[in-house]
């Protein structure tokens, strides 16, 4: 029994000694920097004020890639037709011009678009010689659903990818047409978002073409990593889409991203890479070529990996960004400066000292309804924050409206769990149970309780953790958090409050 | 200390059928009000408004501007300071029925007048989404969802099916009744009031589950049992944890309503409403879809007409 009794102090101590130093850098902000186990616990937008970007999303790339895709499907639909082009780009205009090579095969290609394409309006037909070049344009009306549709789209992929920062609670919203504010809280560094929530990641894999570059008309000139010109094709044979999910791995001591690819995805890259052996395939990333590694044989399996002397953290980034998807179109930085908390300072000074109230009270009440014991759950109540708070700037969390919301759901079920153990012991001497004998049959009747409407709430907390975002997931956070450490500290620390007692020979102080 | 010398032995069913009718009354209500408010009941976070972004050359702060506007008829309104020197604050509000720009405009245009005279300025007007927009509510609609078949899931190992059922309905009727309230007592809905409804989600299931604990303990204990008397028995072992915890937990809410201000109060008025709700609903709710899941409906008529029990 003594044994056991100092065994489990142990574990006490070395949790509260833990927890302890988690807090620490929350507790005294300014001593402790870089070198400390953890950052200070931050403090949701709503409840401090933080980063604030306004973004423009340039809606027209979005036009433009659109087209560009439309083109090149335009070609080689021609192409099933035996319609031979030699060119086929968007203009400055945003007209997509396709070049055939023979006059001769116009009336076909042109109902060929019309049937296929009934949306594209056709613009003029320019005939250069023996070639002819047929522009086309889509309705402002089509545009403006692309363009609208990329804001949305921004709008759901800044959200994905500020979700990969965890579980700070960002607030995003379209301002505007084209605007998207973004508010970031608890982040210091807006660099690193910037990096991070602007990059475009328009990932592309295209061939490198053979034989001297400036001669065919299908080919662009990109640039690498270095500014050195690279030559590529101008068709994209595979893109960012393809990607299911990416991390960050090494290979011979280099780091890279790791890619594995939809099922889709594997297919088509099967698909080039046995049709193009001994060819030079081009990862391209933004426009800029990462790598254009020989392809050796084919590559099933859905994996591949993008490398180009990426330091880790660019890495990291990187399959960040590849993770939750590209955007539709780039963005441009508006606006970017700090701003107040949502809720106003005055409201959260407020908030606290009656949150502290509340607390006091339900102190008080125990420890005047349940005498010592009353303390002593008084105690593991006040413990059970703390170790909240410490197990939440263990994992880099935020502190939120929602948040708070379950650290107060998290007070109020420790309070029962402290409750339904003591009416047990009272109920057990009523039945005449010996005092000692009381405190264990009541422990161990509360169990079951506690464990069941823990652990459906911890069902619940979970799976709001996973599928939501935003709010519900600062809630989801807290809430799980707050589950393991109100049975840690209602069952495993009032109990060895109770033992300590006994040990010490004072059990008949104790009062329930 | 103690509030019962003995354990009660209040008949807690034999009013089932006045309460059963009292939550059909009440859902109807909630129902009512919010067909009733409408697209008028969702807050700025949910459908967007105007940012009215303005300049004050004078020292104040963001909760004096706030209370200022609201007493002017605009309603959920949110103030936020930019950088603290710049004297420069964003005020949000909501889009509602019958409101354009321009009337908001003229609104914040009064309001400071009134505070500052001439010393400040509007710089921008623009149009914002809402930050709980389609994707957050589908995907919050969906983690709920699953959050509550992992409960009924959890239960079902633990109990028999028809408890888990009786615990998830109460819920709704919980959620139901404390989201009516919140609208009639004229809040918005907004992202506080989503947290709270999870809120209430929690502390429901929980005070079920610690009646059902006492319940599944006596029926193991027991041969020949009337379910409906065990749960009459359990309610009253429970009834001083029921008031302590319950008591505890509804008065800390009422001090943060009454002290705490914002959105604090919005979450607040929701738990107040709530924990009353999730108490009730455990013995009026719960057990009796419990009895009606298991045939058992008549040993409720028993316990009724029966021993006309001492209160």
């Amino acid at each position: 029994m003594e044994k056991n009794v100092r065994q489990r102090l142990i574990v006490f101590l070395v949790v509260l000694i833990a927890a302890i130093l988690f807090l620490l850098p929350t507790f005294f902000r300014e001593g402790f920097v870089k070198p400390w186990i953890s950052k200070p616990l931050s403090l949701g937008l709503d409840l401090k004020g933080g980063v604030y970007l306004v973004y423009e999303v340039v809606t027209s790339e979005a036009v433009k890639s659109r087209l560009l895709n439309i083109v090149q499907t335009i070609r080689s639909d021609l192409r099933d037709e035996k319609i031979a082009t030699t060119k086929a780009v968007v203009n400055d205009k945003n007209q997509m011009e396709i070049t055939l090579l023979s006059v001769r095969a116009v009336d076909k290609a042109r109902d060929k678009i019309k049937d296929a394409y009934p949306n594209l309006i056709f613009v003029e037909q320019l005939n250069e010689g023996e070639r002819v070049k047929l522009v086309y344009r889509i309705s402002e009306g089509e545009a403006q659903r692309i363009e609208h549709e990329s804001v949305r789209q921004a709008v759901e992929t800044l959200r994905n990818r500020v979700d990969q920062f965890g579980v700070a609670e960002p607030l995003i919203q379209q301002v505007g047409l084209k605007r998207i504010l973004l508010e970031m809280p608890g982040i210091s560094d807006i660099e690193s978002v910037k990096k991070i929530v602007g990059k475009t990641a328009k990932l592309e894999f295209r061939l490198v073409p053979v034989g001297r570059a400036e001669a065919a008309e299908n080919w662009v000139k990109l640039k690498d990593r270095s500014g050195a010109p690279v030559y590529v094709e101008d068709q994209a044979l595979m893109t960012g889409d393809a990607v299911d999910t990416a991390r960050v791995g090494t290979h011979n001591g280099q780091v890279e991203v790791d890619l594995s690819l939809t099922s889709d995805g594997a297919r088509t890259f099967k698909k080039i890479t046995s049709e193009n052996v001994g060819r030079q395939l081009a990862i391209i990333l933004d426009n800029v070529v990462y790598s254009s590694p020989v392809i050796r044989e084919t590559i099933g399996g859905g994996r591949a990996s993008i490398t180009g002397g990426f330091t880790f953290e660019e890495a990291t980034q990187l399959a960040m960004v590849l993770r939750a998807g590209a955007l539709p179109a780039p963005l441009e930085v508006m606006e970017e400066r700090t701003v107040g908390p949502t809720l106003g300072r005055e409201s959260i000074r407020q908030g606290v000292i009656a949150s502290i109230v509340g607390f006091v009270l339900i102190m008080i009440f125990m420890i005047v309804y349940y005498g010592k014991s009353g303390a002593l759950a008084s105690g593991s109540l006040v413990l059970n924050l703390f170790l909240l708070l410490a197990a939440l700037s263990a994992f880099g969390a935020t502190l939120t409206l929602p948040g708070l919301a379950g650290l107060a759901l998290t007070a109020g079920m420790a309070v029962d769990s402290n409750v339904i153990i003591f009416e047990r012991i009272r109920d057990e001497i009523k039945n005449g149970a010996g005092r000692m004998a009381a405190v264990r049959g009541g422990f161990d009747k509360a169990w079951s309780a506690i464990i069941d409407s823990n652990l459906t709430t911890l069902a619940s907390a979970l799976v709001l953790y996973v599928l939501g975002s935003g709010p519900i997931r600062g809630f989801a956070v807290t809430l799980s958090i707050g589950i393991a450490t109100t049975i840690y500290c209602a069952v495993f620390v009032t109990h060895l409050g109770f033992d300590v007692l006994e040990l010490k020979g004072k059990e008949r102080e104790l009062s329930v | 200390m103690e509030l019962f010398k003995t354990t009660p032995k209040i008949n807690f069913l034999a009013q089932t059928w006045i309460a059963v009718a009292v939550s059909l009354i009440m859902l109807a209500g909630s129902v009512y009000i919010w067909i009733k408010r409408g697209n008028d009941k969702y807050g700025i976070d949910f459908r967007g408004g105007y940012a009215v972004t303005v300049k004050i050359n004078e020292p104040t702060n963001s909760q004096v501007i706030e209370r200022a506007l609201t007493a002017h008829d605009l309603r959920d309104v949110a103030v936020q300071s930019f950088e603290a020197t710049s004297g420069e604050y964003m005020v949000r509000v909501a889009l509602s029925e019958g409101v354009d720009i321009k009337w908001i405009q003229e609104k914040v245009q009064r309001t400071l007048k009134d505070l500052f005279d001439d010393r400040f300025e509007i710089v921008a007007t623009d149009s914002i989404g809402a930050t709980i927009g389609a994707e957050v509510k589908r995907k919050a609609l969906w983690a709920i969802s699953f959050g509550l078949a992992a409960v009924l899931i959890y239960l079902a190992f633990r109990f028999p099916f028809s408890f888990g059922l009786g615990a998830v309905v109460a819920m709704f009727h919980d959620v139901i009744i404390a989201t009516g309230m919140y609208l009639w007592a004229g809040r918005d809905l907004n992202g506080a009031a989503l947290a709270a409804a999870l809120t209430i989600i929690g502390y429901s299931v929980n005070d079920t589950i610690v009646i059902f604990d006492r319940v599944r303990e006596f029926m193991l204990k027991r041969k020949n049992y009337n379910l409906a008397e065990l749960m009459n028995e359990s309610m009253n072992s429970c009834l001083s944890r029921t008031i302590i915890t319950s008591g505890l937990t509804w008065l800390a809410a009422l001090a943060l309503l009454i002290f705490g201000g914002g959105a604090l109060r919005d979450l607040m008025i929701y738990l107040v409403a709530g924990i009353i709700v999730g108490c009730y609903s455990t013995i009026y709710i719960a057990c009796p879809v419990v009895l009606w899941w298991e045939g058992r409906w008549s040993e409720l008529k028993a316990v009724g007409q029966g021993r006309k029990a001492a209160v």
